[in-house]
């Protein structure tokens, strides 16, 4: 029989009574499991602040206040979790003695939460007679390309190791958020176990990969933003793919990646409304399937910033597009997206390389390139459906929605990818431009 | 000529004339073959033997909450519980773990006799059938069915054995001494069923029979059933030939016509009663009814030796009469099966059928098809089975779990529409055949 994937987040690992939640959800089952723990809540953002004001730390103080919270969760004192935490004492100790935290090691304390989280997870199921073993990714052998604070999974060198890691039968519950690479551990991003989980989904063969949240899939619409959003029952994996690129928050962006390659669908489901294993909120699969509406949801960016090239004869200028792109992707600055016209160049990115960005391009001296502008206080806002370029008058629908609320369009793209058009506006205008938009298609 | 119809006839008024086999050889010496075609309607044969191959199942009743018994016990004796939820098949010779004198022929007459035994059942527990252990008491009353079903009874012949080793060797032919020092036979000579009815004329699918002390009935041809064996000049073969399948109500059996037994160093075994009543519905039939025991015979077996050589032939009169002579030597003859028993319940039998409560019944189909015995042939390589693709028999389980309507049942066939799916996998894990789905 083969084996689900199971992954469970932060939001799940806040209280003890989370943790019979989790077992009452894995013994529905009925088969073997590859469980994914993420850090308990609050857990990595803890030891985020710990990596940043490491001059500051009370490292023992820390790393109490640490295993009391999982000491909680077990319900019990136990030294072997007590180990398990105090494991990155001498990282911090390290580091607080050189004042700052090499990036190796932050990594390493990063990704801590989720290797106490796993240790705490086997134990807790272990007395309730769930049995099960700890893998952690270091001991299977999830290998990434090392980019530290944002690693992407080497399938195939991790499928090997997997294989021969994990027995056929027997549940296992794994680390999630990170892999190695040279020995390094090297965390996926914010969001990563998804990533994990899905990445073993695909080294293992798995038969899908269910991830437990504490809301209810995707949505048309973030709640916190619009009224009114209902579920999203099924996406395809570009849809879910291009949502979580352009802000979804409920996916890591890199999650479906592996599943594409073998058709596994993933399913999302709210763990505070779990009804069965077999009722999941969201389904994500390979087929796309188109609604009567064609868009089926919208996402949106804050984390945006335009680089404008500006020129009277830019658009013209054969690789003047190309040294722009090099310069960036030598600075390992991710560019989002290129919109380019005649006299102008806009290149999107995050905006946390702003700063960066600005020192690269003041260096830079191409004769057609006659100003740089920086746009910010700016919101990317995608919407995404299947159907959206084959289907007559969906821009016009998404547009006049936005222009009857006087809400000045700053730039459209349309086309890049088959699933999404996205747009931008100034900062004060998305809200508004959500609600809009939103009530156009799924009212009000 | 007559016919089953116009024997039952007679029955009904009381004018039918029924002997027993024993009565039947003694008429048919004083007035021949052709007066007890004429005069006879029906012969009764019985058998009262130990039979391996016997067993019964039953049904325990749902417990509360249900359970799927998987592994059962009854009074430490191992009831195979490969059925359904609560059925279980207890076999004769299945030893209790405790006790290798005591097993599955003990469970059955204890049953039979009313006792209160223990069960005790496990299961891995299910959605269905949650509770996975069961321990208490049952008896026959508080069970729901219980019935005999016997794959090899009523061997038509068996041979004699005896033992020219030099030691003492236990069979389940019994204790056989060394150096020729006793022969046993098991056959009831001329009250036995099969050897009366040796061409299966009369005996066949549906026929009611006496089954330790209730009405049964013939359901198949027995196990290693044979009737490619040689014959004596009367016509009745010479070795282990035909046998019968039987069923029968065991809540309704008689303990005095069954026993549990043990044969030392050979194990547990059950003696089963059996009587069966062969019309006269010809002379031919009336012939094979009216053999004597000094015109059947049988082979005489060393199971001291491999292979079990073929000593001599014997007659079931010779075997009576306490010894026969093997070479030179004059052997102890005993036998293994009740003819007391057996001549008990041939009278029984008659009685039923004289008084009309026991009608005879046509059999629906005889058991004459050509069958052979084969040896179970130590075959070390061959080519493997292959696990075939399994394909979709339109019973249409997915359709239930299908969100997307991409199956569905059109005539009461499932039609896959591949436009509606959305490879969910939703319905991967419910084909009861274990075909892949979506179908692609």
């Amino acid at each position: 029989m083969k084996r689900c994937v199971v992954k469970f987040g932060g939001s799940n690992l806040k209280s003890r009574n989370d943790l019979f939640k989790i077992l009452e959800v894995v013994r529905m089952y009925r088969q073997n499991l590859i469980v994914v723990v993420s850090a308990a809540y609050g857990v990595t953002n803890q030891l985020i602040d710990a990596v940043s004001k490491i001059d500051e730390l009370d490292v023992d103080g820390f790393l109490n206040s640490l295993y009391e919270k999982y000491r909680s969760l077990l319900g019990k004192d136990d030294e072997e979790l007590k180990s398990r935490v105090f494991e990155i004492k001498n990282a911090l100790l390290g580091s607080k003695l050189l004042g700052e935290v090499p990036l190796q090691f932050q990594d390493f304390i990063v990704s801590h939460g989720e290797r106490c989280s796993s240790l705490m997870l086997t134990k807790f199921f272990r007395e309730n007679g769930f049995p099960c073993e700890e893998a952690l990714p270091e001991q299977f052998g999830l290998i990434t390309d090392g980019r530290f604070g944002n690693a992407t999974v080497n399938l195939e060198l991790s499928r090997e190791n997997a294989l021969k890691f994990f027995k056929k039968d027997g549940n296992y519950v794994v680390a999630g958020f990170y892999g190695l690479h040279d020995g390094r551990f090297t965390i996926l991003g914010r969001g990563g176990s998804d990533y994990t989980a899905t990445c073993l989904a695909y080294c293992l063969d798995a038969e899908r990969v269910d991830l437990y949240k504490d809301v209810s899939g995707f949505m048309t619409c973030d709640p916190k933003h619009v009224e009114n959003v209902k579920p999203v029952r099924h996406l395809s994996y570009d849809e879910a793919a291009e949502l979580s690129y352009f802000g979804a928050k409920i996916l890591h962006h890199a999650t479906v990646e592996p599943l594409r390659k073998k058709g596994i669908p993933l399913y999302i489901f709210n763990i505070n409304q779990f009804r069965s294993i077999d009722e999941p909120d969201t389904i994500i699969t390979a087929n796309g399937s188109t609604t009567e509406d064609i868009v089926k949801s919208i996402s949106f960016t804050d984390d945006i910033a335009v680089v404008q090239f500006k020129g009277s004869n830019v658009g013209r200028v054969p690789g003047l597009l190309g040294q722009i792109a090099s310069m960036f992707g030598a600075e390992n600055i991710n560019i989002k997206s290129v919109v380019t016209s005649q006299t102008s160049i806009n290149v999107l990115i995050s905006r946390q390389d702003l700063e960066r960005s600005k020192k690269i391009v003041s260096k830079l001296s191409i004769p057609e390139v006659e100003q740089i502008d920086f746009k910010t206080d700016i919101s990317l806002i995608a919407t995404v459906g299947n159907g959206l370029l084959q289907k007559h008058g969906i821009a016009a629908k998404i547009f006049s929605a936005v222009s009857k609320e006087q809400i000045n369009v700053q730039m459209i793209s349309a086309g890049a990818s088959e699933v999404t058009m996205y747009f931008i506006v100034n900062i004060t205008d998305r809200d508004k431009a959500l609600r809009a938009i939103h009530k156009e298609f799924f009212g009000g | 000529m007559k016919t089953i119809e116009q024997i039952n006839e007679k029955i009904l008024k009381g004018e039918a004339v029924v002997l027993t086999a024993e009565e039947v050889v003694s008429l048919a010496k004083q007035e021949g073959v052709k007066e007890v075609a004429k005069k006879v309607d029906v012969v009764t044969t019985a058998t009262f033997a130990p039979m391996c191959s016997s067993g019964a199942f039953v049904n325990f009743g749902h417990t509360k909450p249900p359970m799927r018994m998987e592994r059962i016990e009854i009074e430490g004796v191992e009831v195979y519980g490969g059925l359904a939820a609560v059925d279980g098949y207890i076999g004769a010779t299945q030893e209790s773990k405790q006790d290798k004198t005591f097993g599955g022929a003990h469970i059955i007459e204890l049953l039979i006799r009313g006792e209160n035994l223990k069960l005790n059942a496990e299961g891995k527990g299910t959605d269905c059938y949650p509770r996975k252990q069961f321990e208490g008491y049952i008896n026959k009353q508080t069970i729901n069915d219980f019935f005999m079903f016997n794959p090899r009874n009523a061997y038509q012949n068996y041979s004699a054995a005896t033992n020219s080793s030099d030691r003492t060797i236990y069979t389940y032919m019994g204790k056989l001494l060394p150096r020729f020092g006793n022969v046993t036979y098991s056959t009831s000579g001329e009250l036995s069923p099969l050897l009366k009815d040796p061409k299966m004329l009369t005996i066949g699918l549906g026929t009611k029979i006496f089954l330790c002390g209730a009405e049964g009935y013939v359901v198949w041809p027995g196990t290693q059933f044979r009737n490619d064996v040689k014959v004596n000049e009367h016509g009745i073969p010479i070795s282990p030939a035909r046998t019968l399948v039987v069923i029968g109500d065991a809540k309704r059996m008689n303990p005095r016509y069954l026993r549990a037994a043990y044969f030392k160093n050979y194990g547990v075994t059950l003696f089963v009663g059996i009587g069966v009543p062969i019309p006269v519905l010809n002379e031919e039939i009336a012939h094979f009814v009216s053999k004597s025991n000094e015109e059947i015979t049988t082979e005489v077996r060393d199971y001291g030796k491999p292979g079990r050589p073929v000593l001599r032939l014997v007659s079931y009169a010779e075997l009576k009469s306490g010894w026969i002579e093997i070479d030179g030597k004059k052997v102890k003859t005993s036998s293994i099966s009740s003819v007391a028993m057996a001549r008990e319940i041939a009278d029984v039998l008659r009685k039923w059928i004289v008084e009309g409560r026991f009608l005879l019944t046509k059999p629906v189909k005889l058991f004459n098809e050509d069958r052979s015995v084969k040896t179970l042939e130590e075959i070390k390589e061959a080519e493997r089975f292959k696990i075939q693709e399994p394909t979709c028999v339109n019973c249409g389980m997915c359709v239930g779990v299908c969100m997307y309507d991409a199956l569905k049942m059109v005539n009461d066939a499932l039609k896959f529409e591949e436009d509606a799916c959305v490879r969910c996998g939703l319905c991967s894990d419910v084909c009861p055949v274990g075909v892949k789905l979506p179908p692609l």
